[in-house]
Parts: C-alpha cells; structure tokens; sequence
C-alpha cells in the first residue's frame, strides 16, 4: 500500500460516510482526515493544510457553502470538492461565487469520488489555476465568457443555445477528463436518466458546429468511443 | 339561505310602507285596476320564477366556488407529496451513498475471494437501483419546482432522432418503428415546449411500446395536425394493458399484472404524464389484451399557449 498522494481532509455529518470513505482513500494512498462539521473542518484546514477538502454541503451549524466562502476569504486556494445533491443552476452559481473545484452528486460511489480527487489534484501539481471559479475561460481560438454566458469564436461572438453553452462551460471546467453521456447529463442537464443520452450528443453536434470543429481530427471535442467526450484542447484563464 | 335574506329586505320596506300609509291616511290611490284571476294566477307565477332564478343562480355561485376549492386543494396535496417525496430522498442519500462505497471498499478488501465476486456485483447492482430510482422519483418532484423556458419544436424531427436512439439500444437493435407523418394539406407545425422534457416524455413512451411487444409485432408513430393541436399517436401490437390497469398506469410506481418480470420501476409513464401535463396537453390510452391485443397511447399537445 504506497502512501503519500497526497492528504485529504472528509468534511461530512454522517458519521457512516467518513468511516467507509475514509478507509477506501487511505487503501488509495492518501492521508485522510474528517471532520463532522464546519468548525471543526476550518479548523483541521488551518492546522493540516491538506491538499484538497471534500466538503459535504448540508449540515448542521456551519454548512458545506459558508466554510467554502471563509476559506476563500482566508485568500486559502486549497482545492475543495463539494459532496450535494444540486442542480444545474445552483451548482453554477456555486462555481462562480465561491469557488469550488468540482462537485459530486449524493448518492455516489467511492470510485467516482477517487476520480474526481485525482483530476483535480492533477491540475494543481501541473500548477495550473482552478478553472472552476475563473470568470472567462479561454482554448485556442476561443473565450467563454461565463458571466455573460458568451462565447467568442476567433474574436466573433457566436450563439449557443443555452444547454450548449452549459455543455461547453463544463467540458472547458474539466479538459482533459473523459465526460461520460450519464455525467454530462448529470452535471448540465441535472438528470440521472442513462438512456436520454441523445440530448447530449445533440448538443455536441451543435457545438461541433459551431466551433467548426471536425470530430474527425478535433481541435476541441474528442469522441471516447462507447464512453462519452473529452476536451482536449489546453484550457486557461483569460488575463 | 341566511346569505339570501337581503332579497326580502324590497319586500319588507313595501310592506312597511303600504302598512304606514294605510294607517296615516295617505294611501292615495294612484293607479285603479281590476285584475282578474287570471293576472293574479300569472303575476303569482312571475313571482314564482323570480324567486326560482334567485334560488338557482345562489347554487351555481356556490358550485364554482366548490369547484374552485376541489382544484386548489389537488393543487396542494399534489405539492405536499412532491415535497413528501424530496424529503424522502433526502433522507435516502446519505445511506445509499454509504452503502455504495462500502461496497466499492469490500470489492477491493475481498479481490483475493473471488467467490465474493459475484456476491458483491449483485449487492452493487442493486443498491444502484437503489440509486436510480431516488434520483428518478427526485426528477418527478422537482418538475414540480422547475420554470420552464418554451421555444417552437419540430416534432417532425424530434421524434425521429428519438425512433433512431431508442432502436440503438441493445435490446432493440431488430426491431422496427414506423413513423407516420402527415403531409397534407400541410406538414405539421412546431409546438411550444421544452425540447428535453418532449424528448423524455415521447422516448418513455415508445420504450414502453418496445418493452410489451415482440420482434413480430408492428410499432407505429403517427404525427398529425388536428383543430389547434398536434395529435401523436404511438401504437403497438403488444400484449396489451389488461382493463383493471387502465386508470391507474400513469401513477408513479405503478406496476400492472404485465409489468411483472420486466426492468423497471414503473415511472416512465408517470413521468410521460407529467411533462405533457406542463405543457398544456393531454394523453390517453386504448388497450385490448388476449385476441388482437395491442395498445395505443395518444398525445395531444397545443399549437399555442
């Protein structure tokens, strides 16, 4: 068992979770800590300083949305990865205002949890910003503007429909990630029906369309065969 | 009949003052007549249905307001069980997720048991169902919550794309959808609504077409315009839906004699149900089992809102 990828700091009020949770990370490699509520949590952050807290948000006393704002307040850019059951449009607001890195829907498996720790863990190594709180995004020849909800091709701005552009925000939030259908609709459309992932492929028509982008030698938008998409384009924050 | 009395308030002010004037001496005569039984049977009778129109109009107020109540409380107590239904998930959340990873956690302690292997794959697959069908039930609550944005769709299209992925599917990859559309005196127009809500509402219904019927049974989409609306009608020459399930296969959870032994939770059509709801329009469906079975689902859905 190699230890070591890192420190984890569990913020959740069920206790079950923190024990079944914590056991699975550590056989993973980390160093895991919990804490059952938002006091304790702030705390353990400033004495640990783990590489990356994963926040439950509803719980008693001091929730997951307030600890996240009083670290950010602290000027603390610790990688935090929300634990909620949240829409689409609750989650983007949460994104925008507070700055969390990443979000994982209840009920979920320790699998998927792993995979989202590792994404995100692996773009602070490379030094790179979070992408998750930044206002504009941009990738070769494109700039989203998330506030506007804007999209600027080659300086131009072009039109989305609005799902489209929810679609392109969250691929450019997590380049690089293979994004299956059942995620996509889950974080965009806030569904959980596996078998409507003909919306999704809609939409990435349209956006293939849009950033004249041939699935054939992408640029941008990477077909998994049999697994989903993947933004493959290098993603920045624009100065 | 206490909220009526003030309709005999005219007759008590005459009486008073036909009493008065009488007894001061002042009834002076204004108009002489002489009215024969005949005018004293006929103004009775006038009088008669004055007050019969009174009586009348006095009831139909009182049965609109009834009305009005009866809807205002299936407002709320629908409102009360999707909120019923959010607090259940809510609840739900927590243990499934335990459960989940705990079994993530097992699979890999025990990975030098594979006898445990297919325990655990079991256990796994359904504490997803688990899973699924909270999210699901969830989905169907916060329709409830959800405002909507409605655009024109093509149905046209719509369905088409939807014939095309739910024959991509594993289980139906031989199977066939015929899609009729009409065409004159004119193809059919675009509906308001939500594109995605339509695409769940019309994809549940043909999986359901394609789930009770077989490779030699006939499944077909007819598309068109009718008097302000659009008319879809989704045929099968399944198994059919026996008569005692009718009225109730659009409640969520509900699974009929059929329904045994299939995949499902029984929400598909609940679902279906709700979102032609929000858009204003109305299913119903036909079945015949045993002889000749078959069942067909029709949709209706307005032109404008």
């Amino acid at each position: 068992m190699s230890t070591n990828k890192g420190s984890l700091l569990l913020v959740d009020d069920e206790e079950d979770i923190l024990t079944v949770l914590s056991s699975f990370l550590e056989r993973s490699g980390f160093k895991v800590s919990t804490a059952a509520n938002g006091e304790l949590a702030l705390k353990k952050i400033e004495q640990e300083n783990p590489d990356l807290v994963v926040l439950d948000i509803l719980m008693p006393g001091l929730d997951g949305r307030e600890v996240l704002r009083r670290l950010r307040q602290r000027s603390s850019i610790t990688p935090v990865i929300m634990l909620t059951r949240v829409g689409n449009a609750t989650e983007r607001a949460l994104a925008l205002e507070e700055g969390a890195d990443d979000y994982l829907n209840k009920p979920f498996d320790a699998h998927e949890l792993l995979a989202r720790i590792n994404a995100v863990l692996r773009r602070v190594k490379a030094g790179e910003p979070s992408l998750a709180s930044a206002w504009e995004l941009v990738s070769e020849n494109i700039c989203l503007d998330r506030r506007e909800r804007a999209l600027f091709v080659n300086n131009k701005q072009v039109l989305l429909t609005p799902k489209a552009f929810d679609l392109l925000e969250f691929m450019m939030v997590h380049p690089g990630e293979l994004l299956t259908r059942e995620r996509l609709l889950e974080s965009v459309w806030g569904w959980e029906y596996p078998l409507v992932t003909r919306t999704v492929d809609a939409r990435i028509v349209e956006l293939r369309r849009v950033l004249q982008d041939d699935p054939s030698i992408p640029v941008y938008i990477e077909t998994v065969p049999g697994n989903g998409y993947r933004f493959i384009a290098a993603v920045g924050i624009k100065k | 009949m206490k909220k009526y009395s003030y309709l005999l308030i005219p007759l008590g002010i005459g009486l008073l003052f036909d009493i008065f004037l009488h007894w001061t001496g002042h009834a002076n005569l204004v108009l002489s007549a002489r009215f024969d039984i005949g005018h004293v049977i006929l103004v009775l009778g006038a009088l008669s249905s004055l007050f019969l129109f009174v009586y009348w109009l006095g009831r139909f107020n009182n049965q609109k307001k009834t009305g009005l109540e009866i809807e205002k409380n299936r407002n709320l107590a629908q409102q009360e069980h999707h909120r019923f239904l959010k607090r259940l998930n809510h609840e739900l959340k927590n243990p499934l997720t335990t459960m989940l990873s705990g079994l993530s956690l097992l699979d890999d302690m025990l990975k030098d048991k594979p006898e445990a292997g297919d325990l655990l794959v079991l256990l796994t697959n359904n504490t997803r169902r688990l899973s699924v069908l909270t999210d699901n039930i969830n989905q169907l609550a916060e329709f409830n919550e959800r405002s909507f944005e409605f655009v024109p769709v093509d149905l046209n299209r719509l369905l088409k794309e939807i014939i095309a992925a739910v024959l991509e599917l594993p289980d139906y990859q031989e199977r066939r959808i015929e899609f009729q559309i009409q065409k004159a005196p004119w193809l059919p127009h675009s509906v308001p609504g939500d594109e995605d809500l339509l695409t769940l509402a019309f994809y549940n219904l043909l999986e359901n077409a394609l789930k009770y019927s077989g490779q030699g049974d006939i499944i077909e989409v007819r598309l068109r315009e009718s008097n302000k609306s659009l008319q879809v009608e989704i045929a099968d020459t399944g198994c059919g839906i026996p008569e005692e399930d009718l009225p109730y296969i659009f409640k969520e959870l509900y699974r009929g004699k059929t329904a045994q032994g299939k995949q499902g939770e029984g929400l598909g059509l609940a679902i279906s149900k709700q979102v032609i709801d929000l858009h204003q329009g109305t299913i119903e469906v036909q079945s015949h089992t045993g002889e000749n079975s078959g069942t067909v689902f029709t949709v209706h859905l307005p032109l404008s809102l």
